[in-house]
């Protein structure tokens, strides 16, 4: 914990860059209902066989985050997560 | 009265006189949800042999993922679980089994990983340019006349014979079809047209059947011929249970996107500058807009469930056998969840709603349903951009306790060019493409669209 925290306070003050957003999607909980591909379509990709969700990677690029936050509100299962 | 009946009393508290399938509610639809999300959520009716109803977005949402202790088995042999399946009632005269959405799991789960490779939107994509066609062909039967019924003329034909299409059926058929898959949800138990309707679903049973057997002793590719194919611990199911299936493909194909498309259809004839917006910025706006129709009008209003367990869900105890009313079009007006839940908003963010269900029975079809959706719509904004509905002629289902659906849409138009031939020759001529492309091939064999020259 303490080790972590100093890694926080490191990175906010020495490195100029921001820490990205990362992306998850719940496999147990998608159904493919496909809302966040067309929300987000550069950031999740369907399964062709069944529909399902998975993000194209897990690092959000800063011109991504607002959609993929929409992604993350319009998810009927609540499967999808940002951390 | 005795501690059992005391404690029962006291699970029971949140009552509710529901009545699903009265004109009443769907009049007061708006106020009845409003009243039950602000004073329960969950309710216990004493209506269609006594069950719970489930109306807040957060109840609906936690229960119908809770697949370890609600049920949608239907025992139609009377052997197993005894259940009722997800009618509410349930079916008395000759109970039939909705295929796998009144099943559980894992038989559930064989059947739709058998027809996900047909209907995955990777599948549908590659449909669009017949889909097209076929909306094309209607859009020209009419469009010379100036008269237009959306429901008749365009929303009942397409998904019929893009269904048909997708379950290797030929297409031409879709008349045996169309009716008895639409009238028998709106034609209600006591109308003096019952046994018509009734023939006339028996006709379309039959020809199901014929196609089964055709296709067995002729395999061609399509929903159908995955079906004969599929095995459950290596065995072939019985043919009533295939039945059952394609029944549900049918039921879930045909009404539920002529329902979207008419009520989305009037609206816009109602509110002739968003019809305006969304032709002009339909690249930003078709998606939220479809979503948007998709929770306003909720065509398929809700599904039942039986508890296979003693439980506690959304803080409500819950006793093995009890019956629950799950409201999809209930939970969609949710103000915790939708800001201003009774307006239409075409640009909506972060719809979450509950139209093709949550959990593992999502509906199967529903990139199918958007997807003909979008094509339907978009075509009519081209094509009749300045259509207006004539509320006198509008006929709505009476009901919407089963489908929010719609009989009737005539509206008139500046007529325009003819652009293809009619709708017979044009199927004639699809039927062609279908057969020689395999265009019914699940997309794990074939991945190409299709062509038309």
């Amino acid at each position: 914990m303490h080790y972590r925290l100093s890694r926080h306070v490191i990175n906010r003050f020495s490195k100029p860059e921001r820490i990205a957003v990362k992306v998850r999607v719940d496999q147990e909980r998608c159904q493919g209902h496909t809302l966040c591909a067309m929300i987000a379509p550069e950031m999740f990709e369907l399964d062709d066989v069944d529909g399902h969700s998975t993000p194209v990677r897990e690092d959000v690029p800063p011109e991504q985050e607002n959609a993929v936050t929409e992604a993350v509100q319009s998810c009927p299962e609540r499967a999808i997560s940002t951390f | 009265m005795t501690t059992v009946e005391n404690a029962d009393e006291d699970r029971k508290r949140n009552r509710l006189d529901f009545h699903r399938h009265s004109p009443e509610y769907r009049q007061q639809f708006e106020s009845i949800t409003t009243d039950m999300q602000q004073r329960c959520p969950i309710a216990w009716s004493e209506t269609y042999g006594g069950h719970w109803v489930a109306a807040g977005a957060r109840e609906v949402f936690e229960l119908a993922r809770s697949a370890d202790v609600l049920s949608n088995d239907h025992d139609v042999t009377g052997t197993g679980s005894g259940y009722h399946g997800i009618s509410i009632p349930a079916q008395t005269d000759t109970p039939v089994q909705g295929g796998f959405l009144e099943m559980d799991p894992p038989e559930q789960r064989y059947y739709r990983q058998a027809l996900n490779p047909y209907l995955s939107p990777a599948a549908v994509t590659r449909w669009i340019p017949v889909i097209d066609e076929v909306v094309r062909a209607c859009l020209d039967e009419k469009i010379e006349t100036g008269h237009i019924d959306f429901v008749d003329d365009l929303a009942n034909i397409v998904p019929a014979v893009f269904t048909l299409a997708m379950m290797g059926i030929p297409v031409r058929n879709w008349t045996i079809y169309c009716e008895p898959a639409h009238a028998s949800v709106y034609t209600p138990p006591d109308s003096p047209d019952r046994p018509r309707v009734r023939q006339r679903n028996l006709e379309m049973r039959q020809d199901i059947a014929d196609w089964m057997s055709r296709i067995r002793e002729a395999p061609r590719p399509g929903l159908v011929n995955a079906l004969l194919h599929s095995e459950i611990d290596g065995a072939i199911r019985p043919d009533d249970e295939l039945l059952g299936v394609l029944a549900l493909i049918i039921g879930g194909g045909f009404d539920t996107t002529t329902a979207l498309t008419a009520h989305a259809l009037e609206w816009l004839s109602e509110n002739p500058g968003e019809r305006l917006r969304l032709g002009a910025e339909r690249d930003t706006l078709l998606n939220s807009a479809t979503e948007e129709f998709l929770r306003f009008y909720t065509p398929a209003p809700g599904d039942g469930r039986t508890f296979s367990a003693d439980c506690t869900v959304a803080g409500q105890e819950f006793k093995e056998g009890e019956r629950l009313w799950l409201s999809w079009a209930m939970a969609n007006r949710d103000p915790e969840v939708f800001a201003e839940p009774n307006t239409v908003d075409l640009a909506r963010k972060g719809n979450r709603h509950h139209s093709f269900g949550l959990g593992i029975h999502r509906c199967i079809g529903s990139n199918v349903a958007r997807t003909v959706f979008k094509r339907m719509l978009t075509a009519v904004l081209d094509r009749m951009p300045d259509y207006a509905c004539d509320p006198a002629g509008a006929v709505h289902y009476e009901t919407v306790g089963v489908i929010q659906g719609m009989r009737k849409l005539p509206a008139t138009f500046t007529p325009g060019p003819r652009i293809g031939p009619g709708l017979d020759d044009t199927l004639d001529a699809l039927q062609h493409v279908i057969d020689e492309q395999r265009l019914a091939e699940p997309v794990t064999t074939r991945r190409a669209g299709a062509r038309i020259d």
